[in-house]
């Protein structure tokens, strides 16, 4: 079920009306978990059941792992449940991945492949569980006590299928608690939830129309009009994926839930390690926790700091999609970082540091912008066609080359809402985003969200509405 | 209490200055009264006469609709010896400004002094509804001194066409000047609220496009699909099994839906009869230009999307009517050549779809100049 639809609309109502009623907070879990399975089975049933394996095992294996005195069996028991859930994962998401890559490095003309669904949300709810499971094993956490919570947990309607990857030391806590269903919570959700809205079916889906077009056909296409595309295709990305985040920001919020940050203002980033503190905040945090630090982090020297950068990046890239683009597209983000962490460390041992003001704020710009153009091209192996695509749009881009003058004009008009939003944003909370609230006690706020939506109404584009992050 | 009502009409007066500049943002984007329904006339609607038409949504075009309800400038006199251009949508040209539909552009070309194209163009009318509506326009346009069709579209069912034989009559009734005196007054203040409120046209079309439907909920209606599918491969499979066995070819005999879309005789002669029919009605110059559409091709060219199954019906059925045949896909594929230039989409939505651009409307407008060009000399010499 996307949030865009009217089936969306109508299990929001049952489910907030049925919330509102319950007089305890176990009634209100129920009726979240009974909402949440909805919301997922409706895309396919079937898969609902390997929704449940999953949370079952991660439910099991954390009370087993609890009851273990012994450190070595508890860990026994940690490795066999992220095996089992990594197992899952790796079947439906990378098994002809995997297949098709032995197959081609081996000269074998075909292995077979299976015809395997994708299961919706796959990748984000596997993260969840595993972070629970480590938690646990950590001892940052205790083991649910009932079945009810983790499950709630793991698939909570609003970020079960694209995100934010809540972590179970964020959440469960919560789930102990009399969240209240306030009315200035559902002011304050709906409002997210709007704001989300807008950049998911105006701006993102606007834009896709000429994203792909122009990806479809690269050859076809001008040097200016490629890299217009390739500009546009970062700004529908941003909306859609942020889009998203925030409609289940602000779902969540309406039932009294928080949940973390996942994008704030990504494209502001002065260097990749910026970039990936404001990019997909709750991936990249999660990546850090339970695999970069595990991999030793940058405690067993400079080259294996390096070495595990790379390695989580490259995995990281291979999260977002099953193919060696994503892989390529995660090794130049990785390459970045580990440019970006010399560059920081040569630039400390040589005591060189910008003290002029406006040679450090031109810098800054420089970086910034420097910074959005490798994040651009680092977009064109992640949406291009195939490899030779991403290299032909990269040449003619380069080279001018001429072909078709296709100027589509919601890239500028995009470009120019989502910069002047950015630099609202950046003057008024230091750099950082944030969700214009109204105060809708006062007259002309009201007015504002009402041609707001009055306007998102006007503009939003009718055609096909499916989110990009559905695909990981 | 009190403090309930108060609050209630704070929202309605929130609600009535938002609605009011969203209103005037949809003045610059999509504005202007709808059709006008009507029988016994060419077309079975035209736009509200003397009306003003904003598009934003595909191009951007400001278009005027004149006093019988046609996209024309009436700036300047109509020529007596005026030409009639019928077509769809894309002759109306709601798409790009109205200086640069193929309408304007070919009276600039013909004489820029008057009028001598008049544009009949109406949204949907493709041939078959051309030839309906012909000779109700001969009647309303008695003095017309040539006809040029534009149909972007080949493909009709043969009965289409026959059954367009059944013309429509005429009624000075259902002119646009008629019809705006005589418009019932329920019509009119509907006319009236809408030219002044565009904001519901534009939020009406916007409803029309969304899609309330639940029938993929649960996978299920994907489910049976793939089912009906692996069905139906099965039996074809078995079908294909039981024409070899039997051997006895058949299969012929009951025809592919395929099979059924092509050409063929049927649609040839009704096609025939169509166009007999035109030049029957009216003896003097009759152009059918045809644009074909266009599609970008991944190695960077293009190709014409000629329909061939009935293209060489159209060039017989015209030779054998004194209709002159125009194909504009030649001059598509050098303007293309020349410079990457497209004749379909524009910059708000894609290229090579939709409707004809400033471009797509010149290159037409010189092509019926052309073919006009050539039938003056010929009835000179």
């Amino acid at each position: 079920m996307s949030f865009v639809s009217l089936a969306f609309f109508l299990l929001f109502i049952t489910a907030y009306v049925a919330s509102k009623l319950c007089k305890t907070r176990d009634q209100k879990h129920i009726v979240l978990l009974i909402a949440s399975y909805i919301f997922y089975a409706y895309w396919d049933a079937r898969f609902l059941l390997l929704l449940i394996l999953q949370t079952y095992i991660s439910y099991l294996l954390a009370k087993q792992m609890e009851r273990e005195d012994d450190r070595q069996k508890a860990k026994r028991w940690m490795i066999l449940g992220v095996s089992i859930s990594l197992s899952i994962l790796g079947f439906f998401k990378y098994f002809n991945f995997f297949v098709d890559s032995f197959a081609k490095l081996f000269g074998i003309t075909s292995l077979g492949a299976l015809t395997i669904i994708l299961p919706v949300g796959i990748s984000f709810y596997t993260f969840q569980a595993l972070s629970y499971l480590i938690d646990v094993y950590r001892g940052k956490l205790k083991a649910c006590d009932r079945f009810i919570k983790i499950s709630l947990y793991i698939s909570f309607f609003p970020q079960l299928v694209a995100g934010p990857i809540v972590r179970a030391t964020d959440f469960l806590p919560q789930l102990e608690e009399d969240r209240p269903m306030t009315w200035e919570n559902l002011v304050e959700g709906l409002q997210i939830f709007l704001f989300g809205l807008i950049k998911k079916i105006v701006i993102a889906d606007q834009l896709a129309v000429c994203v792909d077009a122009v990806f479809a056909s690269p050859r076809s296409y001008s040097g200016l009009s490629l890299f217009l595309a390739v500009v546009a295709y970062s700004i529908q990305i941003y909306c859609d994926f942020s889009g998203y985040s925030d409609m289940a920001i602000g779902v969540a919020k309406t039932f009294g839930y928080n949940l973390c940050k996942n994008f704030d203002m990504p494209y502001l980033s002065k260097n990749p390690t910026e970039f990936w503190q404001r990019w997909h905040i709750s991936l990249s945090s999660w990546l850090r926790d339970y695999l970069y630090i595990p991999l030793g982090g940058n405690r067993k020297g400079k080259v294996r700091t390096k070495i595990n950068l790379m390695l989580t990046m490259l995995l990281g890239g291979l999260w977002h999609g099953a193919n060696w683009q994503m892989v390529f597209w995660g090794a130049l983000h990785g390459g970045a970082l580990i440019i970006h962490k010399t560059f920081r460390e040569q630039s400390s041992l040589r005591g060189i540091h910008v003290r002029n003001k406006t040679v450090k704020q031109l810098a800054s710009a420089v970086s910034m912008i420097g910074m959005y153009l490798f994040t651009c091209l680092c977009w064109v192996f992640f949406r291009a066609q195939s490899f030779p695509d991403a290299i032909l749009i990269l040449t003619r881009i380069v080279t001018g080359a001429s072909g078709i003058r296709y100027y589509f004009v919601y890239t500028f008009v995009f470009a120019a809402i989502i910069g002047i939003a950015t630099a609202i944003g950046s003057i008024r909370n230091h750099g950082h985003g944030y969700y214009p609230i109204l105060n809708l006690n006062r007259f002309w706020p009201k007015v504002a969200l009402i041609l707001v939506v009055l306007l998102t109404l006007m503009f939003f584009y009718a055609g096909d509405t499916a989110f990009i992050y559905f695909q990981f | 209490m009190k403090k309930q009502i108060r609050m209630l009409l704070s929202w309605c007066a929130a609600a009535l200055i938002a609605a009011f500049c969203a209103n005037a943002v949809s003045f610059f984007y999509r504005s202007g009264a709808g059709s006008i329904p009507r029988q016994n006339a060419y077309s079975i609607s035209i736009r509200t006469p003397n009306s003003r038409m904003v598009r934003g949504s595909e191009g951007y075009g400001i278009n005027y609709a004149d006093e019988n309800g046609y996209l024309n400038d009436d700036d300047l006199p109509l020529s007596k010896n005026y030409i009639l251009l019928m077509g769809s949508s894309h002759a109306e040209g709601l798409q790009v400004m109205q200086k640069d539909n193929m309408v304007s552009v070919l009276n600039n070309m013909i004489d820029p002094s008057c009028r001598t194209v008049y544009n009949l163009g109406t949204a949907g009318y493709t041939l078959p509804f051309i030839v309906e509506g012909f000779q109700a326009a001969m009647e309303e346009f008695p003095d017309a001194a040539a006809v040029m069709i534009e149909i972007s579209k080949t493909s009709y069912a043969s009965d289409e066409l026959m059954d367009a034989l059944d013309q429509a009559k005429y009624d000075p009734a259902s002119s646009g000047k008629a019809l705006m005196q005589s418009l019932d007054p329920s019509r009119q203040i509907r006319n009236d609220i809408l030219s002044a409120v565009p904001l519901i046209s534009l939020l009406r079309q916007q409803y029309v496009s969304m899609d309330f439907s639940l029938r993929d909920a649960f996978g299920i209606d994907q489910w049976i699909h793939v089912r009906q599918a692996d069905e139906s491969i099965t039996n074809d499979a078995v079908a294909d099994q039981d024409d070899v066995i039997d051997g006895t070819g058949d299969v012929a005999a009951a025809p592919s839906s395929a099979a059924e879309a092509t050409g063929g005789e049927s649609y040839y002669n009704a096609l025939n009869q169509a166009l007999a029919l035109l030049r029957s009605e009216f003896d003097r110059p009759i152009i059918l230009l045809y644009h074909p559409g266009v599609s970008i091709l991944p190695d960077g060219t293009i190709s014409i999307d000629r329909d061939m199954r009935y293209y060489d019906d159209y060039i017989t059925a015209c030779k054998n009517n004194d209709i002159v045949f125009v194909d504009t896909g030649d001059a598509f594929l050098k303007a293309y050549e020349a410079d990457f230039s497209t004749p379909y989409g524009f910059n708000n939505t894609t290229l090579q779809g939709g409707h004809l651009n400033q471009l797509g409307h010149r290159i037409v407008a010189e092509e019926f100049y052309k073919a006009w060009m050539k039938i003056q000399e010929e009835e000179k010499s």
